[in-house]
């Protein structure tokens, strides 16, 4: 789980100066096949150059005159989700992978972005539980308590039976837009698998059960494809305890256990959602 | 009939003397996105026979990427308003892969009356 830079990172690339031409790095891309040139000058690392900046510049033009001076730097054991959110806050193409002040890889955009594909889910569009797992340890690692709330659409294998699996799809892809639209900036939400739908959040109690209820209240209005019923059950389990960071993958998997027992609960008695009982007991150091 | 073919090869050579002018470029470049010599290169060419003259000002515009322009003219005319001078004019005679040579001659008049 959680996937590193290190995992998908260039290693083949070349060092160029900032007063060499761009035809020498043109003359790399075709007989080395190097895409990523990071630039040098006095030893320091001044910029990058790109197969796409080589495409727009001139080639009798030097480096300096090609080159994306926005450097950007991240460790190789860097989540993909955090090279994730460098490239959806920056324009650039490619960022540096520096391990004790030395530069180890490249990770570009469009590598990234094959990555990220694995880490979706195709029918609706959302991530994967990876996800999830980033955004639980950054909040952790930020002394915010992590809570998860687990959403279980109910009898959802006998609207499969009853109405088809395609007409299945078509109502899990409705939940996941509803899910979708009620995010902010602080929630993070993914498919977990199946009929089941994880959200996270840095919420207490009281704002977690508000933020259920909004949740479902939207799903019981919509008018779903055919005007088929559907309600959903959802757990919540939170963290209210000190966590311990160097056990977070521990507390992720015991959030997301409780908070999907829990959704089962609700199931079973009939309610629209269920608090985890707090059972363990993390500290965060 | 007796054929005559003549066959001469000559070369003519003229030549033109002037001062070198330093540095070579004169008052600012406009620097088309384009060109062949982009503002750095332009910089570095300049400042190694006039250090430190030159200042470049990155234009966000479809065609031109760059002023590199002398620094003291900036003494005379405020910046912004000089770069959109230079613009409004130079935008007309750029294209995107070309450097245009910009002389700027600033007279500054001033007029004061004082009291008798």
């Amino acid at each position: 789980m959680m996937r590193s830079v290190s995992e998908i990172m260039l290693k083949n690339f070349r060092n160029i100066n900032l007063l060499d031409g761009v035809k020498k790095a043109q003359d790399f891309v075709i007989n080395e096949g190097i895409d990523y040139f990071p630039v040098i000058d006095q030893k320091e690392i001044v910029g990058i150059l790109t197969y796409r900046d080589l495409i727009k510049a001139h080639p009798n033009r030097i480096v300096a005159d090609a080159m994306n001076d926005t450097i950007i730097s991240i460790s190789s054991s860097a989540s993909i989700w955090e090279a994730k959110e460098i490239f959806d806050n920056n324009d650039i193409d490619a960022v540096l992978i520096i391990d004790n002040e030395e530069l180890t890889g490249i990770i570009t955009r469009n590598l990234l972005y094959a990555e990220l594909g694995k880490h979706t889910d195709l029918l609706t569009g959302l991530y994967k539980t990876d996800y999830i797992y980033y955004h639980t340890r950054k909040l952790i690692s930020s002394k915010k308590n992590p809570a998860i709330i687990f959403i279980d659409v109910n009898n959802f294998g006998y609207i499969d039976k009853k109405y088809g699996h395609i007409q299945g799809d078509i109502i899990l892809k409705e939940i996941a837009s509803i899910l979708k639209q009620s995010m902010n900036s602080e929630t993070f939400l993914c498919r977990f698998g199946g009929d089941e739908f994880t959200i996270l959040t840095p919420y207490d109690l009281d704002r977690c059960i508000n933020f259920t209820k909004k949740i479902l209240s939207k799903i019981s209005n919509y008018n779903f494809i055919n005007n088929i019923k559907i309600n959903v059950s959802a757990g919540i389990a939170l963290n209210s305890h000190e966590a311990d960071c160097s056990d977070i993958i521990s507390i992720i998997y015991d959030l997301i256990n409780r908070a999907s027992l829990a959704s089962t609960k609700a199931k079973k008695e009939k309610h629209s959602y269920h608090i985890a009982e707090d059972d363990k007991v993390y500290s965060i150091s | 009939m007796k054929n005559v073919v003549e066959n001469k090869k000559r070369a003519e050579i003229t030549m033109s003397m002037s001062e070198f002018e330093i540095p070579p470029m004169q008052d600012a470049l406009i620097v088309g996105k384009n060109a062949p010599i982009g503002p750095e290169a332009a910089r570095r060419m300049v400042d190694i026979v006039s250090p430190n003259q030159y200042e470049i000002i990155t234009i966000d515009h479809p065609i031109i990427e760059a002023i590199v322009i002398r620094k003291t003219i900036m003494n005379m005319i405020e910046k912004d308003k000089l770069v959109k001078i230079i613009l409004d004019e130079g935008e007309k005679v750029v294209d995107v892969s070309t450097i245009i040579k910009v002389q700027l001659n600033i007279v500054l008049h001033v007029s004061k009356s004082v009291d008798l």
